[in-house]
């Protein structure tokens, strides 16, 4: 096994992502909740296990106290995969806005 | 099997101590670390019968691919002899198995992070302490094992603290959290066994874990006794797991172990009178803690929440309290682990890697 001092160059292997991660940038803060469309997904890791969709129930209470217009509640299936396309287009043609559970 | 990218490769100039380099490039956490050289990396590659590129997993937020090969150089890092190695996968198998969970346990604020508990003959092959200073440094085994861990969460998954990672305080098992059972000198089956492998199998368990929470009883010499201080440090209004269930980790000392078991209790009552005993008054949780967030919300029909005398358990079922025989054979000394963001998920370490 090679040495490893100072004094010689020395080869290492990166640790870390071999990308860069994506720096998404935050959409701007909606003005008002009120009148807006907001979609609940519920994306944990067993969307069936009935305490997501208590939680899904639980936060558009809330929203809609606080003078959302329509809670539109999803369930992602799949957890660790990718949002589907169409999932995505629905999202955005019908919502302004998106609050997603994830975890166990 | 996805394959992933190799890992690129960083020339160290002679005027700089690799060391260092390490430092700059913000692949520690705090302590040195041993610099990740390809032959270094190679022979740790070379005790397991894997595709260096294989992809084990991709954890949220960083979404890096978690190649054997990313991982070999993350326990090099952490100073991991090669036979540990194949430990170190298995534990990474295991998060994946749970991707899901991985991302939130790594970027909560609530502070919880992976504990592993090695079981079966590897305990003894490879020196994992599971005696006296249980969760204590001093054992290469347990300390590297589990910094590898926390190294290769942090370079590939969760990124710097404050970044991804901002949890309020966590703990001190961030820098690594990695306990073995002390299987001999168990009165019951081991905790692998227990869950249906084999006592000859080696295995690893991980589980999203806050800090372990002493408890004192040097006076019970009955398993009601000690099992009802346990019980006690169990049931407090500051966690989730009071108002929300998860699952709670006992680690028995073999005092405590010798006690419970010499009264003629199996390990099933011992979670059974845990599941019992561990419960406060709902009158007591109400508007405090986790209420309006978890709580009622949760609780299954079973538990009246109409009622201020309810009592409320800590966990659901009596099979979320896992328990380990763990610590030194003198002293009337347990821990109590509240687990939470990920639930405990045991993989057995293949056998022709051992």
């Amino acid at each position: 096994m090679a040495e490893v001092q100072a004094g010689q160059e020395v080869v290492l292997l990166n640790p870390k992502a071999e990308h860069d991660p994506k720096e998404i940038q935050r959409a701007s803060r909606l003005p008002t909740l009120k009148g807006a469309s907001i979609v609940v997904i519920n994306a944990l890791r067993n969307p069936q296990d009935s305490s997501g969709d208590v939680l899904t129930s639980y936060i558009g209470d809330l929203l809609l106290r606080q003078g959302v217009d329509r809670v539109l509640p999803l369930r992602k299936e799949e957890a660790p995969e990718d949002m589907p396309e169409v999932t995505l287009d629905y999202i955005v043609s019908q919502a302004q806005g998106a609050i997603i559970l994830e975890g166990d | 099997m996805s394959t992933g990218r190799d890992a690129s490769v960083a020339r160290v100039s002679p005027d700089l101590d690799p060391l260092e380099y390490c430092y700059q490039q913000g692949w520690t956490d705090g302590l040195p670390v041993v610099p990740p050289t390809p032959e270094r990396v190679k022979t740790m590659l070379s005790t397991v019968e894997r595709d260096p590129l294989e992809v084990l997993g991709v954890f949220l937020p960083v979404a890096a691919e978690i190649t054997v090969e990313k991982v070999a150089i993350n326990a090099v890092l952490a100073g991991c002899l090669p036979e540990y190695f194949p430990v170190v996968v298995t534990a990474v198998e295991c998060m994946a198995e749970r991707e899901g969970s991985s991302g939130g346990l790594l970027t909560t604020i609530h502070g919880d992070t992976p504990l592993l508990i090695i079981n079966g003959p590897v305990i003894k092959q490879l020196n994992f302490n599971a005696g006296a200073n249980t969760f204590a440094p001093g054992w290469r085994a347990n300390a590297t094992v589990g910094r590898a861990i926390a190294l290769l969460m942090r370079n590939l998954a969760a990124g710097e603290p404050g970044h991804f990672d901002m949890a309020t305080h966590t703990h001190p098992g961030k820098y690594t959290y990695c306990i073995a059972e002390f299987e001999e000198v168990s009165p019951w089956p081991p905790y692998h066994v227990e869950l249906g492998f084999h006592a000859e199998e080696s295995t690893v368990t991980v589980v999203g874990a806050l800090g372990p929470r002493h408890v004192v009883d040097m006076v019970s010499s009955t398993a009601k006794g000690v099992l009802t201080t346990l019980a006690d440090t169990m049931a407090v209004i500051g966690t989730y797991n009071m108002y929300r269930g998860g699952e709670v980790l006992v680690v028995l000392s073999p005092t405590h172990a010798r006690i419970v078991a010499g009264d003629g209790w199996s390990k099933e009552d011992l979670k059974y009178f845990l599941f019992e005993k561990a419960r406060r008054p709902l009158g007591e949780l109400r508007d405090l803690g986790y209420y309006n967030i978890g709580g009622a919300l949760f609780w299954p029909k079973w538990i009246d929440a109409e009622r201020d005398d309810t009592l409320v358990p800590v966990a659901l079922r009596p099979q979320d309290i896992r328990v380990v025989i763990a610590g030194g054979e003198v002293g009337g000394y347990s821990s109590v682990v509240f687990c939470f963001g990920m639930r405990a998920t045991t993989r057995a370490i293949p056998s022709s890697w051992e």
